[in-house]
């Protein structure tokens, strides 16, 4: 973990951490002396008071006692504040590491994400690293210190003392370690549990209408309630576990004192009943705070598990700057710059897709740069497939792939989406207006370029630039969303265009109208779009050239 | 359309989740406790019993203490040495009961909470398979989010809060009982420094309350926009706006992060006050104790003298006296917690059922009559009704068209009618009986719900034991013989997270082919091409009007053609039924 948190912390933040950490050690050190010191002063009372010959002071002990009270609440409020503020800053970097280290997954990848549960359960494991400097650093820190200084201090008063309290206290912690031994799995095993009871949770509450009409609901009351029940069988037994290893603490602390007590007491040569009180007490608040480091196995598996199921979902770890691409960078150095280049497009041999058998095979193609492909055939056919590869999305399992003379899955996501814009047969909007969502494409576009893009995409006199889209654009049609997703992509001024059924849910005139529209307000570009042979209607008119696809190979191309 | 039962997964807005921070506050407050206290029942018993472990424990320590004070003060001479030995056993002894009981407590507690936690659980369960989606905007993953994560923290309210809140009546009661036989005026202190910390409690409580629903509303705000932007994140990365994006995130992170500190401060200042509060006290006692044992204090009524092992018994007893409070402190946030927990909770228990949880429905031999009469519907949201009025009549085995504008009240009609849906006034007979008895009707959605797992999965769905040539004649009946012929392995390919790779017309056929496997003799089609291209929605028509034909249905529709396979089309406006 150490190895992502370090290169996280600002630092304001490290500096808050390690202040925090003195502040923390300040703070139970005092409390330790707090209560040694009471006990010392109380006996040593006694003893003056039965004695009547010493010339004990009662004010600077007891002004030791209410000054430690003071430092102790002081710093163990400084100590939370300070800890927790950088924990949490630590949390908001991870935050937006986590996102943009997830926007360079591969799209098969990305597009398992779009789930929701497992985002939820992203969030919940970003929530859960706090404890792994809360939890475990800190205690385990200030522990340390504690425990070395109070065990120094027995071990000056009696050597006995510092052995019996180390003896016990090592004992006591050993036994809990042991006990936790199989908390680590025991803790995955029920998230990944959790996290399945989760999915088919989802699933019910969407399906019940069905569910009911099938008369199927029953069994999925009764599943579910099975696996909630499955569940709490772990979950207990870790609740268990950590009360299980206070108590042994507990009760290490009782025998410590026994034993100091009695050593102290007994024996040949007694020791003076006000540092015997000292030294129990002291033990007492070694103990107490021995308390806190109790579940630290728990605790510190727990973090690394949800450290460890981050990376795996978001790839976390492989991000440390910003440019870094798994892809082969051959051709990097090859790449023309930034300027948008004529996008022919050569395809040779090509075998490509997403599982082990391809999607498409042997796929061979010639597009000039300017010209207009529509590829038609039904779903399955390998559209989707070739869209991707030419996206650069997705790498060729054999064969090679061309366009404007560079492969573009050798390309960063950078330097492709600077020529070429693929919009997706679900392409995604973000809650706000029409306006925050066209600029997401130019940042710097005119009022003028906005209303154009509208107006190229058919949608000026059915949505205002200020209309609301609502969450993930759920307040627009089906239609609208997909002229607002074109409207975008032509705000891009792409070299290659590249479409995924960019004309679902719109009637013939308008599709018709959008794709003309995109091919005059885009006249350099090379525009391929996808469509399904039964949507085509229309469109195919206008293309220069339709190819069809079925199987996973090219089957026809009309040239006009 | 966001209203219907299979909306889309949306993870619309969190925040709806828990409070919203401009309604007012004190009425879903009030309900959310009265809510929490009606769970309490499911573990009562349990929960007395881990409060007794905990006096148990509290009565360990003292005995403890009571001995630890006597070998201390054993050098001094006031103590007998022969008791030494059962000193050190009662030392031990009392670390033991204490430790014990407290093992005791937790597990009873848990156990409580556990109880709470399945039977609360086990109605939400049934309250959102019930549940009618129109009555409040909680998706189905939000509603998760509630089971999941949300009652767990009801749990917890009641291992952690409700215990340590118990143990700060009975705990202190227990120390008292010790302390004051051994110095009445160390109890008095002890006794007036308690009214001290549930006034500080109060007043910062409040004001850490108030903090802490704005913040959870704001968690809320910042995962959806995350969320959102992860959703959308292979679009906003071919429109090159990942960078522009990734410091929206940041800004938001980082202002979580400071709204998490400003309730934190908060928060750790009560309890700091608390901890003042209690160390001071011991502060007190130790230079009181210390001073009569010096023989300094001379002002009756207090007394001159004190034993030394009765003031190394108070010095030591004074911490564990402000402990319950100090857990009862650092607990305080999962009561806050669980309130918000609640009030969703509450209200998802709360929402519109239908009639009665039906655990199986049964169809009628023959095609049932249904009829509606004086049928009303108003939700407590809306200011006016969704329906008023409706009777109809659908002979058996007619097939009825509802037509008219989305919010119309249509797909309130269908749910109604359907049996999923009790309405507030009037009747639905089916054949004169109720929905309860006489069946509900399968629905054909606008967007079937398609489960993960293979096609035979779900073409067999509540009828486990189909064999695939029946299975064949259904799909070759919805045609989709050809699609299905395509597919890599056949009844047995494994259809994605809602149907991922299956087209919405494909899933459509599906689902009627669903239908035809059933038994179904009442169907329920709600706008079944309202997302189909004219070209699917031809390729549909065939199989629907097989699969309508000798059974009673109700088919809305805003199309025409769709609409032409009934025998009869009503129209609703405004909630009203036209002819």
């Amino acid at each position: 973990m150490t190895e992502f948190a370090a290169p996280l912390y600002s630092r304001p933040a490290a500096t808050r951490l390690i202040s925090g950490l003195l502040l923390a050690i300040t703070a139970s050190v005092a409390s330790a002396a707090l209560m040694g010191l009471a006990g010392w002063f109380i006996v040593r009372s006694a003893q003056t008071g039965l004695s009547s010959t010493s010339s004990f002071s009662w004010l600077y002990p007891s002004a030791g006692v209410e000054a430690l009270a003071v430092i102790r609440t002081a710093s163990r409020y400084g100590e939370r504040l300070s800890t927790h503020r950088s924990t949490l800053e630590l949390l908001a970097q991870v935050r937006t590491r986590l996102f943009a280290s997830a926007t360079r997954l591969p799209a098969a990848r990305l597009r398992s994400l779009r789930s929701g549960d497992l985002l939820d359960r992203v969030q919940a494991d970003v929530d859960t690293l706090d404890r792994y400097v809360l939890a475990v650093a800190v205690p385990a820190v200030v522990c340390t210190v504690l425990g070395a200084g109070s065990l120094t201090v027995l071990t000056i008063v009696r050597p006995i003392f510092g052995v019996a309290a180390g003896g016990l206290l090592i004992l006591a912690l050993a036994i809990n370690l042991v006990m936790d031994r199989g908390s680590r799995r025991l803790g995955a095993r029920l998230s990944e549990e959790r996290s399945a009871t989760r999915s088919r949770l989802i699933e019910a509450i969407e399906g019940r209408v069905e569910l009911a009409g099938y008369g199927a609901r029953t069994l999925a009351y009764d599943e579910l309630r099975g696996r909630f029940a499955a569940l709490e069988v772990p979950a207990r037994r870790l609740s268990i576990r950590s009360g299980n290893g206070n108590a042994v603490i507990a009760v290490a602390a009782g025998l410590t004192v026994a034993a100091i007590l009695a050593a102290g007491a007994a024996g040949q040569r007694p020791l003076n009943s006000a540092v015997l009180g000292f030294a129990a007490l002291l033990a007492l608040a070694l103990f107490d705070a021995a308390k806190t480091i109790g579940s630290i196995g728990q605790e510190a598996g727990r973090a690394r598990a949800a450290w460890h199921r981050l990376r795996e979902v978001t790839g976390l770890a492989v991000v440390t700057g910003r440019g870094s691409e798994p892809t082969g960078a051959s051709d990097v150095e090859a790449w023309p710059g930034d300027a948008p280049v004529p996008a022919d497009i050569v395809v040779r041999g090509l075998s490509a897709g997403y599982g082990t058998s391809p999607a498409l095979e042997r796929a061979a193609l010639d597009v000039a740069a300017g010209s207009t492909v529509i590829l038609a055939g039904p779903s399955g056919a390998g559209k989707t497939t070739l869209l991707a590869v030419l996206a650069g999305e997705l790498p060729a399992m054999a064969g090679e792939v061309r366009v404007g003379g560079v492969d573009p899955h050798a390309l960063s996501y950078e330097q492709r989406s600077s020529y070429l814009t693929i919009v997706e047969a679900d392409s995604g909007l973000l809650s706000g207006t029409i306006e925050d969502n066209l600029r997401l494409a130019r940042p710097e576009a005119t009022e003028a370029e906005l209303e154009d893009a509208l107006h190229v995409a058919v949608l000026s006199g059915f949505v205002q630039r200020s209309t609301d889209v609502g969450p993930a654009g759920s307040f627009l049609s089906g239609g609208q969303r997909r002229r607002l997703a074109l409207a975008q992509a032509y705000l891009r001024r792409p070299s290659l265009l590249l479409l995924d059924e960019p004309t679902e849910g719109l009637d013939d005139a308008t599709a018709v109208q959008v794709l003309a529209n995109l091919r005059a307000a885009l006249p350099e570009a090379t525009i391929v779009a996808a469509i399904h042979g039964r949507n085509a209607g229309g469109v195919m008119a206008h293309a220069d050239r339709v190819i069809r696809m079925a199987d996973g190979e090219l089957v026809s191309d009309r040239v006009r | 359309m966001p209203g219907t039962p299979n909306a889309v997964l949306s993870k619309a807005k969190p925040a709806a989740l828990t409070s919203s921070p401009d309604k007012p506050a004190a009425q879903p407050r009030r309900e959310a406790r009265a809510w929490l206290a009606g769970a309490r029942r499911h573990g009562r018993a349990w929960f007395v019993a881990a409060g007794v472990a905990d006096v148990v424990a509290a009565a360990g320590t003292v005995l403890g203490c009571w001995n630890i004070a006597t070998l201390i003060v054993v050098g001094i001479g006031s103590a007998h040495r022969g008791g030494l030995s059962a000193a050190v056993v009662g030392v031990v002894l009392g670390a033991l009961i204490a430790a014990l009981a407290a093992v005791a407590a937790g597990r009873l507690a848990e156990a409580g909470a556990v109880r709470v936690e399945t039977a609360v659980r086990d109605e939400l369960i049934e309250a959102l398979l019930l549940r009618d989606a129109d009555e409040e905007p909680v998706t189905p993953s939000g509603a998760a989010t509630a089971v999941m994560d949300q009652l767990p923290q009801v749990g917890a309210y009641f291992r952690g809060y409700a215990r340590a809140t118990l143990a700060t009546l009975t705990v202190p009661v227990v120390i008292l009982a010790a302390v004051f036989p051994a110095s009445w005026v160390v109890g008095l202190l002890l006794l007036l420094s308690l009214p001290i910390i549930p006034i500080n409690m109060a007043v910062t409580g409040l004001g850490a309350s108030e903090v802490s629903r704005r913040q959870l509303s704001q968690i809320g705000e910042l995962s959806a926009q995350v969320l959102e932007r992860l959703q959308a994140a292979s679009t906003l990365r071919a429109l090159g706006a990942i960078e522009q994006q990734r410091r929206v995130v940041e800004r938001a992170a980082r202002e979580l992060a400071r709204r998490t500190v400003a309730v934190l401060r908060i928060a750790f200042l009560a309890s700091t006050a608390l901890e003042w509060v209690s160390t001071f006290a011991i502060g007190v006692v130790a230079m009181y104790t210390g001073a009569t044992l010096l023989g300094y204090v001379y002002a009756a009524p207090l007394p001159v003298h004190i034993a030394p092992r009765a003031a190394v018994f108070v010095l030591l007893l004074a911490p564990e006296f402000f402990l319950p409070l100090r857990r009862f402190a650092a607990a305080y946030h999962q009561g806050q917690e669980a309130i918000a927990a609640a009030e969703v909770l509450g209200s998802l228990t709360r929402t519109r059922q239908v009639a009665e949880p039906v655990r199986c429905s049964t169809w009628t031999a023959t095609p049932p009559r249904v009829e509606l009469r004086g049928v009303s519907l108003r939700y407590r949201t809306r200011p006016s009704p969704t329906l008023s009025g409706v009777t109809l009549s659908v002979p058996s085995g007619s097939v009825f068209g509802v037509a008219g504008a989305s919010g119309s009240g249509k797909s309130t009609l269908l749910r109604i009618a359907g049996g999923w849906l009790a309405p507030t006034e009037g009747t639905v007979r089916l054949d004169a009986r109720s929905p309860d008895e006489g069946g509900r009707a399968l629905l054909i959605a606008q967007r079937p719900y398609l489960f993960p797992g293979t096609l035979a999965e779900n073409l067999a769905l509540g009828q486990p034991g189909l064999s695939p040539s029946e299975m064949w004649e259904a799909i070759a009946r919805a045609q989709l013989t050809s699609v299905v012929r395509r597919l890599p392995e056949g009844l047995e390919t494994v259809l994605g997270e809602r149907g991922w790779g299956v087209s919405a017309g494909e899933a459509q056929r599906i689902s009627i082919a669903r239908a035809f496997l059933s038994d179904a003799t009442f169907l329920i089609v709600d706008e079944p091409t309202a997302h189909l291209d004219a070209d699917t929605e031809r390729r549909l028509l065939e199989p629907l009007r097989e699969l309508l034909r000798g059974r009673t249905a109700l088919v809305a529709s805003h199309s025409d053609a769709v609409l032409g396979l009934t025998d009869y089309v009503v129209t609703v406006e405004d909630g009203h039924l036209h002819d």
